[in-house]
């Protein structure tokens, strides 16, 4: 058994869509939700779902209220829809066995010429030395299995298997005890407008028919009994020539609820004396597979038969899957184009919203630039500003290279403070006649003392002041001719410039 | 009809198919809707490098120019405390004019005063070749004095000549006695003050 599972059976006839939805879990299998809706007249015609829209609209709203995640789903099919055909085949390869069962199908002239959709299962035999195998055919119209798909991807579901309703029913009702048992057996399947009625022996399917009435029709009145019966007798009596004079064993079952299964089955009681009649529902596969949350409910057979065999609880694992791989292929291109087409508009989007910040990059740079170039544009003055500073700098310091220049052509002697040192300094026995002066700073004094002491104490005077340096005596002479003893004298000088003025 | 054709092809190939159709998409709505507005932001972007470089040399600028103000105000205060120190063409003249009356205000006897004309600070003939131009704007002018009187007073006068804002240098100084004075001596000397022509320009 596969654990964490979670399957949807989906069975849609003309009257009502049927879901079960069953899961895996640690107590066993679970069946959590159902939904039996009936259908208006039109939506699904001779099996065919005219309206895809309604369905899927139908089934979203169920995975909506029950808060299902994505799950896989498998969608059985009305018995009018699909031809199941027994064949018996010699022992082979799958791909020749595959190819016969091709080249089989080819030659039917089913369904009027439309395109079908077919696929095939294995019923092992019996006995261990037979080199043969039978072989359940099932076709469908191309039409049918494509309207499957097409509900199953507008419901956004994974669809795993579209299978004949009948099959699950087979494999769940004749296990190999059934098969070891040399008893001839039939099975009568109906939904709201159809039926198949299959005829086995030792386990393995030998005839399979579809019928015309349902139980739609069933429950209206007699005349669709009376039809139900005339369709049966030529199959009962194929399950009779195969039966020898064993009592022949016909199991009933149908997508209603179990009052009118029961009403049915009775009528077919009546009608089929010498048939033994074994009426097959939910509750008893419920039980024979311990099948919880089916208390209470009306659970639909047919969905519930088909979520079954997706947790290979029957031992016939062969499968029949009438999805058709092109159409399969079609609407997985159909998807990838409208991924692509998704994409190139987001890149077309992308590309346009990029242009909005681009744009406002563009505008704030553009904006900064001329914001900068105006205060640039402002500054061109000063670059006249600078040129004209610097030619005032150049001139001023030429200008004062040339004042510089005096210092050194006219030397600055401070003669008034020298004659002022020399008048307060000259003592009172000494006469001054002449001051020569030079323009080195050298000067002279030539005058007369009354005696040479006199002399010598001037000179000492200039001596000690700060702005006189080297004062000496020259010359001294006395006067001979002078009555008071008078001496004539000379007084060089040098003055001591300031620093720098030299 | 291109679900058909893309039907026939296998998964990896419609794979391939779609990636090459979007890219061709991204590559066309590049070129056709995006390329232009990135290419004007790098133009855009380009120009704002480029002004904010001339900016940033602005910048600079301005600082050049504050530095450069700077130093004239200070040159300019230096020199004018220079200039001080030299005479107008007028100043000069005048200074010269009032010199006699200055003696006689000390009590002198003025006795003769020799004005010579102006001339250039720097020897032409010295200087030939690497004579300045720029220096002569500044002329000396020089006038020999003589004067008679006390000493103290010949004094003052000297000191009332030089001890003024504009500079005066004194040479060939000599003070003597002359024969049969005994207090009054007589003081010759020669004055020579600069001129600074620009002074009279900026008048």
């Amino acid at each position: 058994m596969n654990h964490d599972k979670s399957i949807l059976g989906i069975h849609i006839d003309d009257d009502f869509l049927n879901i079960v939805h069953l899961t895996q879990t640690a107590n066993g299998l679970q069946v959590h939700n159902i939904a039996a809706e009936s259908l208006e007249e039109s939506i699904v015609k001779d099996g065919l779902v005219t309206d895809t829209q309604v369905i899927s609209q139908k089934i979203r709203n169920f995975i909506k209220a029950n808060q299902l995640k994505p799950c896989k789903t498998i969608m059985s099919l009305p018995c009018s829809t699909v031809r199941l055909k027994p064949s018996e085949f010699p022992a082979q390869t799958d791909k020749q066995l595959q190819k016969q069962v091709e080249d089989q199908v080819g030659k039917y002239s089913l369904f009027e010429g439309q395109e079908v959709v077919f696929d095939y299962c294995i019923f092992e035999e019996t006995a261990q030395s037979s080199n043969k195998q039978t072989v359940l055919q099932a076709v469908t119209t191309r039409q049918m299995s494509d309207a499957c798909l097409t509900v199953a991807h507008s419901s956004g579901l994974d669809l795993v298997r579209i299978e004949p309703a009948v099959v699950p029913i087979i494999k769940l009702a004749f296990n190999k005890q059934t098969a070891d048992s040399q008893a001839v057996s039939l099975l009568l399947a109906l939904d709201s407008a159809s039926g198949n009625l299959s005829v086995f022996k030792n386990g393995t399917p030998k005839l399979c028919q579809n019928l015309s009435v349902g139980t739609k029709g069933l429950s209206q009145g007699k005349d669709s009994f009376i039809r139900l019966t005339e369709q049966m007798k030529p199959v009962l009596e194929f399950a009779r020539s195969l039966a020898d004079s064993q009592q022949l064993v016909l199991k009933v079952t149908a997508a209603c609820n179990s009052e009118k299964l029961k009403a049915i089955v009775s009528q077919i009681k009546q009608s089929l004396s010498d048939v033994t009649i074994e009426q097959i529902e939910y509750s008893q596969i419920a039980k024979q597979f311990d099948v919880q949350g089916t208390d209470g409910g009306k659970v639909p057979f047919f969905a519930l038969t088909s979520a079954l065999t997706a947790f290979g609880v029957c031992e016939y694992d062969g499968q029949l899957n009438l999805i058709s791989q092109e159409s399969l292929t079609t609407q997985k291109t159909r998807k990838e184009m409208s991924l692509t087409a998704k994409a190139i508009v987001a890149v077309v989007l992308l590309s346009i919203a990029v242009l909005i910040p681009l744009k406002m990059k563009i505008k704030g740079v553009e904006a900064a630039s001329s914001e900068i170039e105006a205060k640039v544009t402002e500054t061109i003055p000063t670059r006249d500003k600078i040129t004209s500073l610097k030619k005032q700098i150049r001139q001023l310091k030429e200008r004062q290279t040339a004042y510089g220049e005096v210092g050194k052509e006219l030397i600055d002697i401070p003669w008034p403070k020298i004659l002022q040192i020399i008048g307060d300094t000259v003592p009172d026995k000494v006469r001054i006649v002449d001051i020569s002066t030079t323009d080195s700073g050298d000067f002279t004094l030539f005058g007369e003392a009354s005696a040479e002491r006199y002399v010598y104490k001037f000179v000492k005077e200039l001596q000690n002041n700060e702005l006189i340096e080297g004062a000496k005596v020259e010359e001294i002479e006395y006067d001979d001719n002078s009555d008071q003893n008078l001496v004539d004298y000379k007084i060089t000088c040098k003055i001591r410039m300031p620093e720098g003025d030299l | 009809m291109i679900i058909e054709e893309l039907t026939k092809l296998d998964e990896p190939k419609r794979k391939v198919a779609a990636v090459l159709t979007v890219l061709v998409v991204a590559c066309i709505c590049y070129f056709a809707i995006t390329r232009d507005s990135v290419t004007k932001l790098k133009a855009a972007n380009a120009n704002y490098t480029g002004i904010q470089t001339a900016y940033a040399s602005t910048e600079n600028q301005q600082a050049e120019l504050l530095n450069l103000q700077k130093q004239l105000g200070e040159k300019e205060k230096r020199f004018q405390e220079c200039q001080q120190q030299y005479f107008g063409s007028k100043q000069a003249l005048q200074f010269f004019e009032n010199i006699n009356a200055m003696a006689l205000a000390y009590n002198l006897k003025p006795i003769s005063r020799a004005i010579s004309e102006p001339k250039n600070l720097v020897d032409d003939k010295a200087d030939d070749e690497n004579a300045q131009p720029k220096q002569q704007f500044l002329k000396t002018q020089s006038a020999k004095i003589t004067v008679a009187g006390n000493y103290f007073d010949i004094v003052d006068f000297v000191n009332q000549l030089t001890g003024r804002p504009q500079k005066v240098w004194i040479t060939n100084l000599h003070i003597t006695l002359p024969a049969g004075e005994k207090f009054n001596p007589k003081a010759s000397f020669k004055i020579t003050l600069v001129i600074d022509l620009s002074k009279d320009i900026k008048k």
